[in-house]
């Protein structure tokens, strides 16, 4: 019976239209907001290669510290910051050659090399890893990540703004 | 004069009532015996209101951006003296809050208050403690020096050890998988805005439940803590006056519901309240002014020797961080949700009538050791940190 009082349907037409206008809403102010908020994330990075120089004289099975400009975001142009690199030399030849991360893998704090230890160590929370970057104590759960690099034939090195893994 | 100012009074109450509204604000029942521990909460609401004013000036010359941050912070350092002081009276103000607002809560866990009909008090308590402790940690990213950077990098590295959405959180919060202009931003808006229209908010509510029940007090304003002792009936101090709105006249549990003694709010209570809040900011002030709000160099995620060291309301999580085995690395965060968890749980659990701290051990022996457990993580993690 209550199709046929007016009031009635009146009055859900009413409720009916109230939350369909807030929906409206919510969808118009919601889209834009949650978009802009996780564009940066899934927003398609340029591949690029820096020069960090030559590195024929880098000792073997020494982390030499070396730097090169980051460009951490997908973002508006900001000084470039420099990120701490270690690269390691096996051997003598320069095919052996690796490039940590100064990352650590639990909090990502700086590692630095202990060359009294021959290791790695991370001075927030005591995590060390071996010359082969590999999570020997403390809490890290993996290795220290790599740097994606080439070297070329004189022996200059190239890393590209890219980990070799996820961290 | 004095007609003229009485007839703008008359003006506005008919139009505002303002005579209504100052008598709502300031005439109210409060319990009279243990006054002073009731200062807490207010003392917790002025250092907060502090830190909405302070955080609002400081907005017209901090630039949140990783070019100009450090360099606004850096130039009022040697250049503005009172804006330095602003910043101290920010930095000091909010290291006190964390303290007061604990406190607060200790107080109010120990007294019971938390119980019928006051679970939601306790509710939107729990809530507001979270979001301050929200605002510290993002305030604490904010300047950009090396301090405020690496605790951005820990801090939003932190949600990455939730299981399935911990990455997608953490590149959420900053803008990217690294930490970079996008973090600083975000957590700007997050710390001017977001939180703060969370935070007041729910300051409204948690006042007006307060209003709506009344302060409850401690259990010796009530009839309960006197039913006997040795055995003996003793008799309750006598009622000055009679019950009267926000307590119920017709208490359902009478032991507990209205207090024996009640005093005015204003002045007796205001009284009281204004001095400890007094203390507080001069506290905060000697601090600001002697000690300042420290600035380390710029941001340099290639520093080779940096030690990153938290804020000290961090150091428990800190040293969890360090306790706490790599095959079990989430439970740094599920520790902690673990206790949130517990706090809002506890009016639902503890749910007898009885408020005497004395007679309630199982649950102020446990709450006692989880403060313990908190303080010697803290000292565990300075020790560790600072060689104390």
């Amino acid at each position: 019976m209550e199709a046929h009082n007016p009031e009635v349907s009146r009055r859900r037409f009413a409720i009916l239209g109230t939350q369909v206008v807030g929906a409206g809403v919510a969808i118009m102010l919601g889209v834009p907001i949650v978009g802009f908020l996780l564009n940066p994330i899934f927003r398609p990075r340029s591949i690029t290669e820096h020069v960090v120089g030559y590195i024929g004289n880098v000792p073997a099975d020494t982390p030499t510290p070396f730097e090169f400009p980051f460009n951490p975001q997908s973002s508006w142009e900001a000084p470039l910051p420099d990120y701490l690199i270690y690269v390691v030399r096996f051997g003598s030849g320069l095919d052996q050659v690796r490039v940590f991360s100064n990352i650590c893998s639990h909090m990502q704090c700086p590692v630095r090399w202990e060359s009294t230890l021959k290791l790695f160590l991370c001075p927030c929370h005591g995590g060390l890893y071996d010359l082969r970057r590999v999570n020997v104590g403390g809490p890290p759960p993996k290795p220290l990540p790599q740097w994606q690099h080439r070297v070329d034939r004189d022996g200059i090195l190239y890393v590209t703004n890219r980990l070799t893994e996820q961290i | 004069m004095r007609r003229m100012a009485g007839a703008t009074l008359e003006w506005l109450d008919e139009r505002a009532a303002i005579r209504y509204l100052l008598r709502k604000g300031l005439y109210e029942a409060v319990p009279v015996r243990g006054a002073w521990f009731y200062t807490l909460g207010s003392a917790t609401l002025v250092l907060i209101t502090v830190q909405l004013i302070t955080g609002i000036f400081l907005t017209m010359l901090f630039v949140p951006s990783v070019k100009e941050a450090w360099e606004s912070l850096d130039y009022i350092r040697q250049h503005d003296a009172f804006a330095s002081v602003v910043r101290g009276i920010h930095l000091w103000d909010a290291y006190l809050l964390l303290l007061v607002l604990g406190l607060h809560m200790v107080r109010t866990f120990s007294s019971g208050s938390y119980k019928r009909p006051r679970e939601l008090n306790w509710l939107s308590g729990v809530g507001l403690f979270l979001l301050v402790l929200a605002m510290a940690i993002t305030g604490a990213m904010l300047p950009w020096d090396q301090a405020a950077y690496w605790t951005a990098v820990v801090t939003t590295n932190i949600p990455s050890y939730l299981p399935l959405v911990g990455s997608f959180l953490r590149d959420l919060w900053r803008g990217g998988t690294f930490v970079g202009p996008i973090t600083l931003v975000r957590t700007f808006g997050i710390h001017v805005w977001l939180i703060p229209a969370l935070l007041f908010t729910l300051i409204g509510a948690h006042l007006a439940l307060l209003r709506k029940h009344g302060e409850f007090g401690s259990y010796v304003n009530y009839r309960g803590a006197y039913r006997s002792y040795e055995g003996r009936e003793v008799p309750p101090a006598p009622a000055e006056r009679p019950i009267e709105p926000p307590y119920p006249s017709t208490p359902s549990e009478e032991e507990w519901s209205a207090p024996l003694q009640t005093e005015d709010f204003y002045p007796f209570q205001t009284f009281k309240d204004g001095v400890v809040s007094l203390v507080c900011l001069l506290i905060v002030l000697a601090l600001a002014l002697g000690i300042g709000a420290p600035l380390e160099d710029p941001a340099n995620p290639a520093a080779i020797s940096y030690t990153p060291t938290p804020e000290w309301f961090y150091l428990p999580l800190d040293q969890l961080l360090v306790l706490v085995p790599k095959e079990l690395i989430s439970l740094v965060l599920f520790i902690p949700l673990g206790g949130v968890l517990l706090l809002v749980a506890l009016p639902f659990i503890d749910r007898g009538p009885e408020r005497n701290p004395f007679e309630r051990p199982a649950v102020i022996v446990p709450g006692a050791i989880v403060v313990l457990f908190i303080v010697i993580l803290t000292l565990l993690g300075s020790g560790r940190l600072f060689n104390l």
